[in-house]
C-alpha cells in the first residue's frame, strides 16, 4: 500500500456533512490541513504505521473515548464508542493486540456494546489473559485526582504499548474541558483522561488522538488552528473560560469530520499496511454497531435521540464510507497492467 | 450560500480509488489545479451555468477502442445520462452526440430512463456537422471525450494513440466558444475536452502523466480544448453526478441527485449492453476498475452533503 491510498483515505473521512445551525460548518477542510501541515504525511498512515511498529502480539493498548454529558447525552454520544470499538478489533485482529477500552462509567455500556458487535468479547480480566478475541472494559473516575491514580494504576496493570484516543476531551490552557458549542465543563465531571497521554509522553508510549472539532485529546497540535477557526475556539460561551482549543497532544493526531470515520481510517490504513482487508471492519458489522450502540444508551451528538445517527450522518453513509473504504484498501492490494 | 456542501462533493468525488498498474496518485493534483483555476467549487460553478431558463444542451460523449472496448467504455455515458435526465428535469432539451459504436447502448440507456434527449451519431471529419451541432446548442457539454494535444493527436491514459477510433470534436467546441456560448469539460485525466483550460498547470505538476515521452509526437496526452467551465473527478461519471448533485442545492430539490440504487442497477445494464469497464477492458460491473459498489456509496455521500444542506436550519439545544 503506497501513499496514494492513505491520502485517499485521509480525504475521505475528512468529508463534510453538517446541515446548518447546529455543530459549526466548513471547519473540518481548515483544521484537517492543519493537522496534515504539521504532521506532513496522511495522518492515518501515521496513525497506522505507529500502531504497527509499536505494538504486537499480546501487547495491551489502552483504547480511551466517551463524550458527552448530562443531561442531554447521560450515556454519550455515538461518535467515539464506534471508533474505539474498530481500532480495538483493527489491533485485535490485525496486531494481535489486546485492547483495553475505557471511558467514563456512564458511557461505558454503548462501548461494550460496540466492541461486542464488533466481534470483540467484553470478558473479565481472568478471562482477557487467556484468549484472544476479547477486550478488557474498565470505567475511568472522573476527577483530576482519581483521574490520576488511574493513568498510575492503569499503566502498572496493563502497561500499554499505545494508547488510541478517540473523540476524548481535553482540557484547555486554564484546565477547562468544553463542548463544541463552548460550553464549558469542570475537571470533576468528566474523566481526565489527558493524564494518560501526559504519562505515556513522559514513559515514551505511542499515542494517537483523534478528534473532529479541536476541543479532543490530540487536537493541542493544532491549538492555534483551533483557536482561529472554531467559533468557540477562543472565547467560551461563558467568555471567561478560555475557548474550546484543548492544549493536550499526542504523537500522532488524526482529524476527520467525524471521530469515528478517523478511526475506521486508520483501521483502514492499518489493513492496507498489514495486506489484510479484515482488518478492518465490514458493513454487515458495521450496522450491527452502530444498532447494538445506540441500544445500549449511545445517543446521536446532534439530536441527543437514541437514533442510529452519527454527528447527524445516518446509517446509510456509514455504510457507505465502509464500502468506500474497504474499496480502496481492496484496489491497493493489487495491481493490473492495462495494456491499450 | 451551498459553497461549503459544494466544495465537499467537489472532494468526496475526487477521492482517488484506484489500483497499482493504471495511472494513479494524481487525482489530488488535478483537483487542486482546476480549483485553483475557478471560482469556486467546481461543481457549483458548473451547475450555475446549467441552472438557467429552458434551453438546448449538447452532450458529447463516448469511447470506444476496437477489440479492447469496442462499444465504448461506461465513463462518460453513464454521466450524460444521468446529466441529461437532472437537465430534462429542470427544462432543458437535451441532444446526446456520440461515436456509431457508443450510440446503440446510449440510445437503449435513454430509453430505459424514460428520458427525451436524441442521440446523434458523429461523423469522422466531418465538420459540418460539428459546426450545426455548435450552433444547435445553448451550452455544450463534454463528459469524458478525448480531446486533441498540441499536435493535433488524441492519446489514452495509456499514451497510446486514439486518432482514428472516433470523431475528433474539438472544432465543435471551438465553433459553440466562436458563438460565445459556454460550454463544461467533464474529465478524470487531463487528455479530455474541458481540461485544455487546465493544461499548461497540468503539464507543470504531472510531467508524468502527460507523458509526452512516450507518446509517437511528443506532444503528451494533455488536451487543448478549453471550456467555459471545468470539473475533474475521480471518474468522468462521478464528476457529472456532482453537477447533479450541486444543481440539487441551487434548486433546493434533492431529487435532482443521482441514487446509489440507480447507480448500481447502471453498472449492470451496461454489462448487459456491453459496455466495458475503462479499467481493464472487461464487461464488468465497475468504471475505470473501481466496483459499482464503491460507485454507489460515493453517489450516496454525495446524495448525503446534499439532504444535509438542504436541512431546514435548527440549533442544537446543548
Amino acid at each position: 500500500m503506497d501513499a496514494t491510498t492513505c491520502d485517499s483515505i485521509d480525504r475521505l473521512v475528512a468529508i463534510e456533512m453538517r446541515p446548518g445551525g447546529g455543530i459549526p460548518r466548513g471547519v473540518i477542510q481548515p483544521l484537517y490541513a492543519a493537522a496534515r501541515a504539521v504532521q506532513k504525511q496522511p495522518l492515518t498512515f501515521l496513525a497506522a504505521d505507529g500502531l504497527r511498529r509499536h505494538v504486537g502480539k499480546g501487547d495491551r493498548v489502552l483504547v480511551v473515548t466517551g463524550a458527552g454529558t448530562p443531561p442531554w447525552l447521560p450515556n454519550g454520544e455515538t461518535d467515539g464508542p464506534l471508533g474505539a470499538a474498530a481500532i480495538a478489533r483493527a489491533l485485535e485482529v490485525g496486531l494481535g493486540a489486546k485492547p483495553v477500552l475505557l471511558a467514563e462509567q456512564r458511557n461505558l455500556a454503548p462501548v461494550i456494546a460496540a466492541a461486542q458487535a464488533a466481534g470483540l468479547a467484553v470478558v473479565d480480566a481472568e478471562l482477557f489473559t487467556q484468549r484472544t478475541g476479547c477486550a478488557l472494559a474498565l470505567p475511568l473516575p472522573l476527577g483530576g485526582p482519581a483521574g490520576q491514580e488511574a493513568a498510575e494504576a492503569l499503566f502498572r496493570e496493563h502497561d500499554p504499548k499505545a494508547i488510541v484516543f478517540v473523540e476524548k476531551a481535553g482540557p484547555n490552557a486554564k484546565g477547562l474541558f468544553h463542548s463544541l458549542l463552548g460550553t464549558s465543563r469542570t475537571p470533576d465531571t468528566m474523566a481526565n483522561a489527558h493524564l494518560l497521554a501526559e504519562r505515556a509522553k513522559a514513559q515514551g508510549v505511542f499515542t494517537v488522538g483523534i478528534g473532529d472539532g479541536g476541543n479532543e485529546i490530540g487536537c493541542g497540535l493544532i491549538l492555534d488552528a483551533v483557536r482561529e477557526i472554531q467559533p468557540f475556539g477562543r472565547v467560551s460561551k461563558n467568555p471567561e473560560d478560555g475557548g474550546i482549543a484543548t492544549v493536550t497532544t499526542t504523537d500522532v493526531l488524526v482529524f476527520a469530520a467525524v471521530s469515528n470515520w478517523g478511526a475506521y481510517g486508520i483501521a483502514a490504513a492499518l489493513a492496507g499496511l498489514l495486506g489484510r482487508l479484515d482488518v478492518l471492519h465490514d458493513t454487515d458489522t458495521k450496522r450491527r454497531m452502530l444498532e447494538r450502540c445506540v441500544e445500549a444508551g449511545a445517543m446521536d451528538g446532534v439530536e441527543a435521540r437514541l437514533v442510529p445517527l452519527v454527528d447527524g450522518t445516518s446509517l446509510g453513509v456509514q455504510l457507505g464510507l465502509i464500502t468506500m473504504l474497504r474499496e480502496i484498501v481492496s484496489l491497493s492490494l493489487r495491481t493490473i497492467e492495462r495494456g491499450f | 450560500m451551498h459553497e461549503i456542501a459544494a466544495d465537499n462533493i467537489d472532494r468526496v468525488l475526487t477521492v482517488e480509488i484506484r489500483r497499482p498498474g493504471v495511472t494513479r496518485g494524481f487525482k489530488s493534483v488535478l483537483y487542486d489545479v482546476a480549483r485553483a483555476a475557478a471560482d469556486g467549487p467546481l461543481v457549483l460553478g458548473a451547475a450555475g451555468m446549467l441552472n438557467g431558463p429552458p434551453g438546448r444542451v449538447g452532450i458529447v460523449t463516448g469511447a470506444a477502442v476496437p477489440v479492447h472496448m469496442p462499444l465504448g467504455e461506461n465513463d462518460g455515458p453513464f454521466g450524460a445520462l444521468v446529466l441529461a435526465g437532472a437537465l430534462e428535469r429542470i427544462g432543458h432539451t437535451v441532444t446526446i452526440y456520440t461515436d456509431p459504436e457508443v450510440a446503440g447502448p446510449m440510445r437503449v440507456l435513454i430509453h430505459r430512463a424514460g428520458q427525451a434527449a436524441a442521440t446523434i451519431e458523429l461523423a469522422r471529419g466531418d465538420a459540418r456537422q460539428q459546426e450545426d451541432a455548435a450552433a444547435a446548442s445553448d451550452i455544450l457539454v463534454a463528459i469524458e471525450r478525448l480531446g486533441c494535444n498540441p499536435n493535433g493527436h488524441m492519446y489514452g491514459m495509456t499514451a497510446n494513440s486514439r486518432d482514428g477510433l472516433r470523431a475528433k470534436v474539438g472544432g465543435m467546441f471551438a465553433a459553440h466558444a466562436a458563438l460565445g456560448r459556454p460550454s463544461l469539460g467533464i474529465g478524470d485525466g487531463g487528455n479530455e475536452i474541458g481540461l485544455g483550460s487546465l493544461r499548461a498547470e497540468l503539464v507543470r505538476w504531472l510531467p508524468h502523466i502527460n507523458q509526452a515521452d512516450k507518446t509517437p509526437c511528443g506532444g503528451g496526452v494533455f488536451a487543448t480544448t478549453p471550456t467555459t467551465r471545468t470539473v475533474v473527478g475521480s471518474t468522468s461519471n462521478l464528476a457529472a453526478y456532482g453537477v447533479c448533485a450541486a444543481l440539487a442545492l441551487l434548486r433546493d430539490d434533492a431529487a435532482l441527485c443521482h441514487t446509489p440504487e440507480e447507480e448500481l442497477a447502471l453498472h449492470h445494464v451496461g454489462v448487459g449492453l456491453g459496455l466495458a469497464d475503462g479499467g481493464g477492458g472487461g464487461i464488468i460491473a465497475a468504471t475505470d476498475g473501481i466496483p459499482a459498489e464503491a460507485n454507489a456509496a460515493t453517489v450516496l455521500l454525495m446524495r448525503a452533503i446534499v439532504q444535509c444542506a438542504l436541512l431546514p436550519e435548527r440549533a442544537r439545544a446543548f
